[in-house]
């Protein structure tokens, strides 16, 4: 009699476990996706002995993994964005890419035997906060907090601010200077980040 | 937590949406001006900071590049002290007294840094970072000669700055200038050398370097008057739910342009918002708990682990020592920051300098830094023969290079250009108080 009671009542904690599981791995989603991307790419990216070709690969995969090139060009472009031509905005996006690509392949290639610590993450209105520690060989640990949302069943990175200082808003505020200072047309600035991807 | 008001920034407002918000998203109306000075650092950098700091590197070992930030720290801490006060931090005072004590003792007179690895990590404060806290507004942008990024209030502070440090006072009272050369010297190399990699890389890779730095200089200094480790004050500007904005939105995985820009445009006027934004609007920090699994053990104290000699002297002396000595401050000290859940400190700063803090932007871009200090057993002569090569090094510049990456990220503040190593050493110390007050959620404000 009482067996057949305890039995449900195991069951019942079991399924509560179980609910209690799943419901801690969705909230980690977020975490374990900057986790599984740093995962793959770090390695590569902080080899300086990858040749650089590699290199860049891995992080356009990284690129197309975990962001969403249209909506990070309309991001760093900001009010720009509204005056661009679809063409200009095609064009930009490509661009931005080629340019990404170049320049993270060697920041990243600055930081030797880097790791990437998964910290805690923090939900607000559908967007998550995930944080990390990337800790150097050699120098002191860094500081990153990865903005991630989830758009259509996909998480996206929408920014990464490295010890206080966002990606998304250096960016753009440098794309605006030089946008400024080139007539305040969008073209300007897509001349000159055509000039510094042929390379 | 009153409305504060935004001295600096009340000339920014005005005028269409547009045009102000652009404005008040550079805060920059001597930019032609600051233009040239911040190309003359580059070249003052080039020419003569960035090869003296090669030199420093390849001349002096990594340990002795350590005891010169141990020292150079050490010297800072009374006016590190004084900031702390001056800003009703008593927690953060404690620790740097002491701080002062251990490393003084202990340390060697400052040679070693026994006091990080007893969890008494170092933290950087400045007189702009305290006025920030009366509600002085930043002011507009301004590149200073040789130190680089700064604004009105930070100017001003750094000079007040210069004013009461009771180690310049000091040693200008003994007649001793030249040391304060020495220092100013070692402070421009040492930090300069910790940016290397990271500021060379960016200088290279930017478009436009000087828009660059400034934006990146007013996120990092934004963040450190809030002595903030959650990162997320730039965070506030940028539209939420992109995704919600695309609900319901064509194919998987397709956010269409129009909306994203929509979010971005309707929403948030750039990094502007923060310039123009009326004073007010206190941060409200919310502790969350965290939700992942994996966090970072960040009560530990991460300066510990001696990285090559194995057998840690001084570090042993000290915690054998301490106990006896000092346990009550130094072990309530880690114990209250380890802790408490949340650091009444940080939550007052945070709502108070919310208003202050929130219109700047500060920054610094890198995740330069400094090494960690960590204290290491070794002869002492060792640390006079490796300060006798510094002191040497130094000589090759002048004072006036203390610079430090003219720079980016780098900023100097004026007193000196610290800043880079700070933030590191400083990231440290945010860890662990992110870690006890979990983190705080967006300041809500709109």
């Amino acid at each position: 009699m009482i067996a057949s009671i305890g039995r449900p009542i195991q069951i019942l904690f079991l399924v509560a476990a179980l609910l209690l599981v799943g419901r801690a791995e969705a909230q980690a989603d977020a975490a374990s996706f900057i986790g599984s991307l740093a995962a793959d790419a770090v390695p590569v990216l902080t080899n300086r002995s990858v040749p650089e070709p590699e290199r860049e690969q891995k992080f356009s995969e990284l690129l197309d993994k975990g962001f969403d090139m249209e909506q990070l060009s309309s991001m760093v472009l900001g009010r720009y964005w509204r005056t661009a031509s679809p063409e200009e905005r095609t064009e930009f996006t490509g661009l931005l890419r080629s340019y990404l690509i170049q320049i993270y392949a060697d920041r990243f290639s600055e930081f030797q035997n880097v790791e990437l610590e998964v910290g805690s993450t923090r939900t607000d209105q559908g967007t998550d906060f995930v944080t990390s520690t990337m800790r150097q060989q050699r120098g002191p640990a860094v500081q990153l907090e990865w903005r991630v949302e989830r758009v259509n069943g996909r998480f996206v990175i929408t920014d990464l601010v490295v010890e206080g200082v966002s990606m998304v808003i250096t960016q753009r505020s440098e794309f605006a200077s030089v946008i400024r200072q080139r007539g305040g047309q969008v073209s300007g600035l897509i001349d000159l980040l055509r000039q510094r991807t042929r390379s | 937590m009153v409305a504060l008001p935004m001295v600096g920034c009340a000339s920014v407002d005005g005028g269409g949406w547009r045009d102000s918000s652009e404005a008040a998203a550079e805060n920059d109306p001597l930019e032609g001006f600051n233009r040239q000075i911040f190309a003359a650092n580059l070249a003052i950098d080039t020419f003569l900071l960035r090869p003296a700091a090669v030199a420093y590197r390849e001349v002096v070992p990594d340990f002795g590049k350590d005891v010169v930030r141990n020292f150079l720290n050490h010297l800072r801490s009374p006016l590190i002290l004084i900031n702390d006060l001056a800003q009703g931090e008593g927690e953060r005072a404690q620790t740097t007294f002491s701080r002062m004590l251990v490393n003084t003792v202990l340390g060697l007179g400052g040679l070693f840094d026994p006091a990080s690895t007893l969890g008494l990590a170092y933290h950087n404060e400045d007189v702009g970072q305290t006025l920030a806290t009366y509600g002085v507004g930043e002011g507009p942008y301004l590149v200073l000669p040789i130190i680089g990024p700064s604004n009105f209030r930070d100017a001003a502070g750094a000079a007040i700055g210069w004013l009461v440090d009771p180690v310049r006072i000091g040693v200008d009272a003994a007649g001793a200038d030249e040391a304060l050369y020495a220092r100013a010297a070692a402070e421009g190399i040492d930090t300069r050398y910790r940016l290397m990699p990271a500021y060379d890389e960016l200088r290279r890779t930017s478009l436009d370097f000087y828009a660059f730095t400034r934006s990146a200089y007013r996120q990092r200094r934004e963040r450190e008057i809030r002595n903030a480790g959650d990162g997320l004050g730039p965070l506030a500007e940028l539209p939420r739910n992109l995704a919600d904005a695309s609900a319901g939105q064509g194919p998987a995985g397709q956010l269409s342009a129009g909306q994203a820009s929509d979010a971005w445009a309707g929403d948030l006027p750039p990094a502007a918002s923060d310039a123009a934004r009326p004073a007010a609007a206190p941060v409200e920090p919310e502790p969350v708990v965290p939700t992942t699994g994996v966090t970072v053990p960040l009560a530990e104290p991460r300066y510990i682990a001696p990285r090559s000699q194995p057998a840690d002297v001084v570090g042993e002396t000290v915690l054998a020592a301490l106990p006896l000595s000092d346990s009550p401050t130094a072990a309530s000290e880690a114990g209250q920051k380890d802790a408490s859940a949340i650091d009444p400190a940080v939550t007052g700063v945070t709502a108070s300098d919310g208003a202050a803090g929130h219109d700047r932007r500060v920054s610094e871009a890198v995740p330069a830094g400094p090494v960690s200090p960590e204290p290491k057993g070794a002869p002492l002569d060792v640390p006079q023969v490796e300060v006798a090569a510094i002191g040497a090094a130094g000589a090759v510049d002048r004072p006036e290079l203390v610079q430090a990456g003219s720079g980016s990220e780098v900023n100097s503040l004026a007193e000196s250009a610290f800043l880079a190593h700070q933030a590191a050493l400083r990231s440290y110390e945010e860890a662990k108080r992110s870690a006890a007050a979990a983190s705080r959620s967006e300041p809500v404000e709109r």
